[in-house]
């Protein structure tokens, strides 16, 4: 990807849909603002829409009794939040938090479920999300179970910069913290190694991407590997 | 009509009787040995399975080495969850961890079945939500939880979907499911018996205390139990 060519406002689950069903489905939607931080669904609670972002990141937070929370997965235009409705369960699995601000188009639950009755090619594009999500979610598993903090955190630096329109983009240290599961200090010098290499430029909490490819090669194989799988169920069907 | 067949896995057991007679037609009770694979990744998936009392393993692979288990199948579910989703590959290892019995169905079939027969959907869908939570509390498990707190959630799992205190199982077995060397196996399955919480010897374990266990576990047992009870609706939706 070139470094700094402005992302289309597009989300690629509804680009794949067929033009009649998407002009229709999409009548359904409002864009609305996507702002830093703000929380679009607790764990547990009814999922009253469901969003497919254009630019910005949703992260899903993981909370567990005892524990800081931790991120096991983000959504950029490539997916949404909600598609565990069509699985016929209203309850938000885990938090949904802005992690990055930008715009998106919302839709109701019950019109959502109403488009997945009326548009067999929206139900299957979602389906076929959930099943990359669920390679996204066992990837992700390995990941943290085996691979140093410091190639995770270039790992995570990558997937920010994928949806990020710029090259610098503003996480904090207990953003970080918090997406890798790990404490401030670990953030502190995994980020520092990375600065010292000449990767990235850290301050204040603004990130700025100074060599992709040098990230990408600090990266574990889980960077390539998601990205790679995305892009094949994508070709495949 | 039912038969014990149908009993034995739950969810086909959620399936109303006249439909699972239209299932069972492309059915076929087989033996899974301890050991065999039944999925790669990236490869198409011939079968789905329903297991009676085998138990199955979905493992990730990462470093071309270094696997996890990041699910396990057992007779509240079935392996081939990517065909639910209208996928034909699978995208972990599945591996039979349990030796046992299963219904399996080969793909074609279960997709014509699956598109016409509500009731098996709806079970299905709910079980796939299940499973992906599954996965989910695994990667938020493995990063903050000792192997101990690990290994305790992992026999209870195993229990439950085997209903039985006793089962085989090798160190080396449980390194590649925990993700482990097999010393950090060890040590833990000895922390857990000087507890007297089990007991193990000779590729044999015994759960001695199961409430000791549930304590030595981290919360992600009850979390994921709680997921599956829900979603296969033994709980109440808003308990």
């Amino acid at each position: 990807m070139a470094d700094s060519e402005p992302l289309p406002m597009i989300n690629r689950l509804l680009a794949d849909l067929p033009g009649k069903s998407r002009d229709a489905i999409l009548q359904n939607t409002e864009c609305i603002d996507l702002l830093m931080g703000d929380i679009l669904c607790e764990r547990g609670e009814r999922c009253d829409n469901v969003y497919f972002p254009l630019s910005g990141l949703l992260s899903l937070v993981w909370l567990i009794t005892g524990h800081a929370a931790l991120e096991t997965r983000l959504i950029g235009n490539e997916g949404m939040f909600g598609s565990t409705l069509a699985l016929g369960v209203q309850r938000a699995p885990q938090r949904v938090v802005v992690q990055g601000s930008g715009t998106a188009l919302r839709m109701s639950t019950e019109q959502f479920l109403q488009n997945l009755r009326e548009h067999a090619e929206l139900s299957r594009i979602v389906n076929r999300y959930m099943y990359v999500v669920s390679e996204q979610l066992a990837q992700t598993a390995a990941c943290n179970r085996f691979h140093e903090v410091e190639s995770r955190l270039a790992r995570r630096l990558l997937m920010s910069h994928d949806h990020a329109r710029f090259d610098h983009f503003r996480l904090t240290h207990q953003n970080l913290a918090e997406m890798l599961g790990v404490l401030r200090s670990a953030v502190s010098i995994a980020a520092s190694t990375l600065q010292q290499r000449g990767l990235i430029h850290y301050s204040r909490g603004e990130i700025t991407v100074l060599d992709r490819a040098g990230l990408e090669e600090s990266a574990c194989e889980c960077y390539a590997r998601g990205i790679a799988d995305y892009n094949n169920l994508h070709l495949s069907v | 009509m039912t038969d014990n067949t149908q009993q034995a896995n739950r969810v086909l057991a959620s399936i109303p009787a006249r439909d699972y007679q239209r299932l069972q037609v492309n059915l076929a009770p087989v033996r899974l040995k301890f050991g065999e694979v039944l999925y790669e990744p990236g490869k198409a998936i011939k079968y789905v399975y329903f297991p009676t009392d085998c138990l199955i393993s979905l493992l990730t692979t990462v470093d071309k080495r270094r696997s996890l288990e990041v699910g396990m199948v057992g007779n509240e579910g079935m392996a081939g969850m990517p065909f639910i989703l209208g996928i034909g590959v699978s995208g972990v290892r599945a591996i039979v961890q349990g030796g046992g019995g299963a219904l399996r169905m080969a793909s074609a079939p279960f997709r014509v079945e699956f598109d016409r027969n509500a009731a098996l959907q709806e079970a299905l869908y709910r079980y796939t939500y299940a499973l992906m939570a599954q996965i989910s509390q695994t990667a938020a498990c493995n990063r903050f939880h000792d192997s101990e707190a690990r290994l305790a959630r992992w026999l209870l799992m195993t229990r439950d979907r085997v209903a039985s205190d006793t089962f085989p199982l090798t160190h080396k077995f449980l390194a590649h499911m925990l993700g482990l060397r097999r010393e950090g196996v060890s040590e833990a399955a000895n922390a857990l018996k000087r507890r007297k919480l089990i007991d193990y010897s000779r590729g044999n374990m015994e759960i001695m205390d199961v409430r000791g266990l549930k304590k030595a576990s981290c919360s992600c047992y009850q979390t994921v139990k709680t997921v599956f009870d829900r979603a296969q609706g033994r709980v109440h939706p808003m308990e």
